[in-house]
């Protein structure tokens, strides 16, 4: 397989860490999705995108457990990139990771899983 | 037993955090649920974003009020900010259709869906605060004047 094309970002709010788990493309989000993080998360998924489509990946886990907040912006990056593999004719599948300490997650990961349910899971834990 | 408490200043992106924090630390001396202050906390993110991304001059607003009644309390969130004519048309007309909706998770459900390859803005903050932070959301505009409102009912401690 060939090597991960995807770096590590960071930003004074959101770090973004990804990792290769043989056919599954892990990305560990830490901080908070504000305003300003906004530009650099989307561009981020869309290079996600593209990565999972060069590897032809099965899985993109996207562990949110110590994600603290995310707002209606960054939000839509997620529903943008859903959207984008849902439609797209090379599936894969999307895990999101939550922390169930963090209320909010519960229904906005909930209302991404309702998005695309062939798509994308949820697990909490 | 009522409290107020408001916050008047130019349009600044460090304070949305700030704002969203300290509705949720006051709160949480009268009300013990972690989901409802996790609710509230987000309502007030998302109406403090949208007073910085859309006041077209002057100062933002941003009320909290607290009314006690019995079992519980009743929360009112408000923003009052001035606003470009396009973004008050805006606010209008996504304002009509959360307040028809029947449903406001089906709402919600079907605005994420539209907002999918909308290039700019995500446009759900609104619906987001209804159908995830379980508020009525209501508005008026007078003029240029835009005062948004959220409120909702919940348990305050040592009840049930």
């Amino acid at each position: 397989m060939s090597e991960l094309a995807l770096d590590r970002v960071v930003t004074p709010v959101l770090t973004l860490e990804p990792s290769l788990e043989g056919e599954r493309l892990r990305v560990d989000f830490s901080g908070t999705g504000d305003m300003s993080a906004i530009e650099a998360l989307n561009g981020y998924l869309k290079r996600v995108h593209a990565e999972a489509q060069r590897l032809n990946l099965a899985e993109v886990i996207c562990d949110l457990k110590k994600l603290s907040f995310m707002n209606s912006s960054c939000f839509k990056a997620f529903v943008t990139w859903i959207d984008a593999v849902k439609t797209d004719s090379r599936h894969y599948r999307i895990v999101l990771l939550a922390n169930p300490e963090l209320h909010w997650q519960r229904r906005s990961l909930e209302a991404l899983r309702r998005l695309a349910t062939g798509v994308v899971s949820v697990e909490s834990g | 037993m009522s409290l107020s408490v408001s916050f008047r200043a130019p349009p600044h992106v460090g304070h949305v955090e700030h704002v969203a924090r300290f509705v949720s630390e006051l709160c949480r001396t009268y009300i013990s649920d972690e989901d409802a202050l996790s609710r509230l906390q987000l309502a007030a993110y998302e109406l403090m974003e949208n007073v910085v991304k859309y006041t077209s001059k002057g100062d933002g607003e941003f009320q909290l009020q607290l009314d006690f009644d019995g079992p519980g309390c009743r929360i009112v969130l408000s923003t009052q900010n001035m606003a470009e004519d396009e973004h008050r048309q805006d606010l209008e007309a996504r304002m009509t259709r959360l307040s028809s909706a029947d449903d406001p998770l089906s709402h919600y459900d079907s605005e994420i869906q539209a907002s999918a390859r909308r290039p700019f803005g995500s446009g759900l903050g609104l619906a987001r605060i209804r159908a995830e932070g379980e508020m009525v959301v209501d508005y008026s505009i007078d003029g240029e004047k835009v005062v948004v409102r959220v409120e909702a009912a919940f348990l305050t401690k040592g009840q049930p």
